[in-house]
C-alpha cells in the first residue's frame, strides 16, 4: 500500500477524513496528514507551482475511492473526540496525525486507552487540552478593553498562544451581552454588536487606541501592589511573560519592583510618626463632625 | 488655547485618582481577593452586565507580590473611629484620610469590569458615625449595583460585625461572598490590641451569617432545577452570600504559636463553614503603634499555615497530626520543610507507602504527591504495576517522594528512610536548588 496526504486544518474536516479512513481500515503509518493553515507558507518555499498543483488533487476522494470500505461503521466514543476536538486547537501542524493515532490505537487496541494517563501519546494529548484550557482561562483573564472614545465600542487586542478564538465567544458574549466589543488577535476578530457574533479574516496589528479610563486602572495597580512583599517569581508562573505586551498594568512592574524595597523600609521608617495624644482627640472631633451621629 | 470645559472635566477626574490611590492603598492589607465559589450566572438574559463561573474564579491581573488581581479591592473609606493596633487606618494614624461617594464606587466598578479589568468589587470601609450607618453604605453600593445597573459579576462585602442583624441579613442578598474578620488567633491579644472589637459579638455575627447561608442553600437544593440571577428573582429564589463566607487572621501581631492559630482555623471551618479562613503575616505598617512587634513574622510563616490548613481541609489530616508536625518545634510550623514532610519525619512507622496497593487515605500522606497526583496514581495503576519512572511520567518530583513510597521496581533511596539526617538531606538539595539560580 502507498502512502496517503490528507489535508485537515479544522477538528469537523479531519473527523471527516478520519472516518474515510477507518472504514477502509488505513493505519495510521500510511498517512501524511497536512494542516494547510498552519505549513503552506513554509510549504511553498520548497515546491513549485505544478508540485504545489498536484498536491491540490491529492486529496482524500481521489485516493481512497479506489480502496474498498471493510469497517462500514467505525465508531468512537463522545469523550474520546470531546478530547481530541479541545487538543485540536494547540497550535502544531502534528496534531492531526497524533489524533489519527489515538483513535485507531482506540479501536484497535484498547477501547479505554485515553485513560492509560503513562502512555506517552495520552500524555501528549493530555499536555495539549491542559495547555489550550489555560490559554482559554487566560484569555478570559487578560483581554483588556480599550473604549473608543465618543463612541460605545470596546476594543482588544489578544495574541492568544493557540488557537482558541472560538472557544471564547460564549463567555464574552454572556458577560457583556449589552456592550459593543471587538476582540482583535493575528488570527481573527471576533465581534458582538449586542444581537449577534461574526468573525472578521486576521488582523496584523493592534489598533492604537487612547482609552483615558485605563490611568484609573494603572493607579489601582501601584496601590494595591505591597511593596513589603515582593514575590516576582510567583508573580511570573501565573502571568507569564509572553502576556505582558497586551497588558497596559505590566510597564509598571518594572519600576514597582525597583522601588519595592526603599518603599518597605520607608513604611517602618513612618512607624514612629504615629500622631499624639492631643491629635488624637482632635482626628476623632475631626470624624465626629464630617460625619456626624444622627439624632433621632 | 484653554478649554474650560475640559478642564472642568478634568479636575474631578484627578481628585477621584487620588482618591482610589488612597483607598486601593489602604486595602490591600485584606490577603483575599477570591472570585470563586459562587452560583454560576450571566448577563444573556440581563439588561446589565457581568458573569461568575460557579467554581474556579478568575485572576485578570498579579502584583509583583504574587497576588492575584481579581476584585476591585478598596475601601469606601479609610476615616475609622476604631483605634485597632495593627491597623493602618485606625484612629490615631497620620494616614491621609479620603472617601468615595456611593456612586463613585459604582461607576468606577462598572468602568473596570467593561474593559474586562476585574471580576467584581470587594468592598471594605472604616467604622463612621455608626456600625450601621456605615454597613448601610456599603449594602446600598451591592443593591444599587444589582438593582439598578442589574450587575452580575462577583461582590464581597466586608461585613462589620458590630451591625445589626437586618443589615447582616440584607447584605447577603447582593452580595456573593460575606466576610467578619477574627483579626487576632486569641481573645486576649484582641481585647489588647483592638478594644472597641468585641470577640463574642464576631462569633455571634459569624453563626448569623451561617444560618442565612443555610437556609438559603436548603432553599435552592429544594428548588434547584432553576437559577435565574435578575435582581427579583434573585430575592425571591432567597439566594443569601452564595459563595459563602470567609475570615481573616493577623499572623505575627501577637505571640500565638501555630498550632493554637490552626486550632482556631479548624474550628471556624467546622462551626461556621468557612470557606476560607486567610493569614496575614503582620506586615510593616506605616505609622504602626509602639504596641506591636517591630519586626515582621517571615512570609514563610504564613505559607506554612496555608500548608498546614490545606492538610486539614484536603488531606484528611487532623489537629493531632498538626500538633505532631509541629512538636519538634514547639508548636511552630518548620520554616526549613513543609508541614507534610515535617509529619512524615516524625511518623516514620507509617512508611513507606507502597502506591501500587495503598489506600487513597494513605496516598495522600505521602511528602510531595498533591490531591491531583494521588489521582493520577489512583488511575495509572489499574493499567500497570508502578515503577519510579511512571512517577515521573505523571510529574510527581521523584526527589521528594523516593525517600518514602515502595514501587515495583526495586527503590535504593529507602535505605535513609529511618536516617537522622534524613531532613537534612531535603534542606541540602532545597539550598543546591537555590545556589543554581
Amino acid at each position: 500500500m502507498h502512502v496517503i496526504t490528507v489535508n485537515a486544518s479544522e477538528f469537523a474536516q479531519w473527523r471527516n477524513v478520519s472516518r474515510e479512513l477507518l472504514k477502509r481500515d488505513i493505519s495510521p503509518e500510511y498517512i501524511v496528514w497536512q494542516d494547510p493553515t498552519l505549513t503552506q507558507s513554509s510549504l511553498d518555499l520548497f515546491q513549485d507551482a505544478s508540485n504545489s498543483h498536484e498536491r491540490n488533487n491529492n486529496n482524500f476522494e481521489t485516493d481512497l475511492s479506489n480502496i474498498p470500505v471493510t469497517t462500514p461503521k467505525p465508531s468512537i466514543s463522545a469523550e474520546t473526540l470531546e478530547a481530541i476536538e479541545l487538543a485540536s486547537c494547540y497550535r502544531d501542524d502534528t496534531r492531526w496525525a497524533l489524533f489519527y493515532a489515538i483513535v485507531w490505537r482506540v479501536m484497535h487496541e484498547d477501547k479505554q486507552l485515553l485513560e492509560n494517563i503513562t502512555d506517552n501519546q495520552i500524555m501528549r494529548l493530555n499536555h495539549m487540552q491542559k495547555s489550550v484550557g489555560r490559554d482559554i482561562h487566560k484569555m478570559h483573564a487578560f483581554v483588556r478593553f480599550q473604549k473608543i472614545s465618543d463612541s460605545d465600542h470596546y476594543v482588544a487586542w489578544f495574541e492568544p498562544e493557540h488557537l482558541i478564538l472560538k472557544k471564547t465567544s460564549s463567555f464574552f458574549k454572556n458577560r457583556f451581552k449589552n456592550m459593543t466589543w471587538s476582540i482583535l488577535t493575528p488570527d481573527g476578530g471576533m465581534h458582538w454588536d449586542q444581537q449577534s457574533l461574526f468573525y472578521t479574516e486576521s488582523s496584523s496589528e493592534r489598533p492604537v487606541i487612547n482609552d483615558e479610563l485605563e490611568s484609573l486602572w494603572l493607579e489601582y495597580y501601584r496601590n494595591i501592589f505591597n511593596p513589603a512583599r515582593l514575590k516576582l517569581k510567583a508573580m511570573q508562573s501565573e502571568m507569564p511573560k509572553k502576556y505582558w505586551k497586551n497588558l497596559p498594568e505590566a510597564p509598571l512592574i518594572k519600576s514597582l519592583s525597583r522601588e519595592s524595597a526603599a518603599r518597605a523600609e520607608a513604611m517602618i521608617e513612618k512607624n514612629n510618626q504615629s500622631i499624639s495624644d492631643k491629635k488624637l482627640g482632635k482626628q476623632m472631633a475631626s470624624i465626629q463632625k464630617k460625619f456626624p451621629t444622627k439624632t433621632d | 488655547m484653554k478649554q474650560p470645559q475640559s478642564q472642568s472635566h478634568q479636575q474631578p477626574y484627578q481628585k477621584l485618582q487620588h482618591k482610589l490611590a488612597i483607598l486601593a492603598d489602604a486595602a490591600k492589607y485584606d490577603a483575599s481577593c477570591a472570585s470563586s465559589g459562587s452560583i454560576k450566572r450571566d448577563s444573556s438574559n440581563g439588561t446589565g452586565i457581568g458573569s461568575t463561573s460557579g467554581g474556579m474564579g478568575i485572576c485578570h491581573s498579579y502584583t509583583p507580590d504574587g497576588r492575584c488581581v481579581s476584585l476591585l479591592k478598596i475601601l469606601l473609606t479609610n476615616f475609622c473611629i476604631y483605634d485597632c493596633q495593627y491597623c493602618v487606618n485606625r484612629l490615631s494614624s497620620a494616614v491621609e484620610r479620603a472617601r468615595f461617594q456611593v456612586d463613585e464606587v459604582i461607576k468606577l466598578t462598572l468602568d473596570f469590569y467593561k474593559r474586562n479589568y476585574i471580576e467584581g468589587l470587594f468592598l471594605s470601609s472604616g467604622i463612621i458615625q455608626s456600625s450601621d450607618y456605615t454597613m448601610e453604605q456599603l449594602v446600598s453600593v451591592a443593591k444599587d449595583l444589582r438593582e439598578k445597573h442589574d450587575f452580575r459579576g462577583y461582590i464581597h462585602l466586608k461585613t462589620i460585625p458590630e451591625a445589626s442583624p437586618e443589615l447582616l441579613q440584607q447584605a447577603g442578598l447582593y452580595a456573593d461572598r460575606l466576610s467578619i474578620n477574627i483579626e487576632l488567633p486569641s481573645k486576649a491579644a484582641l481585647s489588647n490590641l483592638a478594644p472597641e472589637k468585641n470577640p463574642q459579638t464576631i462569633h455571634q455575627s459569624m453563626a448569623q451569617l451561617k444560618e442565612h447561608i443555610d437556609e438559603s442553600k436548603e432553599y435552592r437544593a429544594k428548588k434547584s432545577d432553576i437559577i435565574i440571577s435578575d435582581a427579583k428573582s434573585r430575592k425571591s429564589k432567597y439566594i443569601y452570600s452564595p459563595a459563602g463566607q470567609s475570615t481573616q487572621m493577623i499572623v505575627g501581631a501577637d505571640d500565638s504559636v501555630d498550632t493554637k492559630i490552626l486550632t482556631l482555623s479548624n474550628h471556624l471551618y467546622k462551626r461556621y463553614d468557612m470557606r476560607r479562613v486567610y493569614y496575614s503575616a503582620f506586615s510593616p505598617i506605616p505609622f504602626a503603634s509602639k504596641n506591636l512587634p517591630t519586626k515582621s513574622p517571615p512570609l514563610m510563616r504564613e505559607h506554612r499555615l496555608y500548608q498546614a490548613d490545606w492538610l486539614l481541609r484536603f488531606y484528611g489530616f487532623d489537629l493531632n497530626d498538626i500538633h505532631s508536625a509541629a512538636a519538634p518545634t514547639h508548636g511552630m510550623l518548620d520554616l526549613d520543610i513543609d508541614p507534610k514532610l515535617a509529619w512524615a519525619l516524625a511518623n516514620r512507622d507509617v512508611f513507606p507507602i507502597n502506591v501500587n496497593k495503598a489506600p487513597k487515605e494513605l496516598l495522600l500522606r505521602i511528602p510531595g504527591v498533591g490531591v491531583r497526583g494521588v489521582e493520577k496514581i489512583i488511575q495509572a495503576r489499574q493499567f500497570k504495576a508502578l515503577r519510579l519512572d511512571d512517577l515521573k511520567k505523571l510529574r510527581i518530583s521523584i526527589k521528594k517522594v523516593a525517600h518514602f513510597v515502595e514501587t515495583a521496581d526495586p527503590n535504593t533511596e529507602l535505605k535513609h528512610l529511618d536516617s537522622v539526617l534524613l531532613k537534612q538531606l531535603f534542606i541540602d538539595s532545597k539550598t543546591e536548588q537555590l545556589a543554581l539560580f
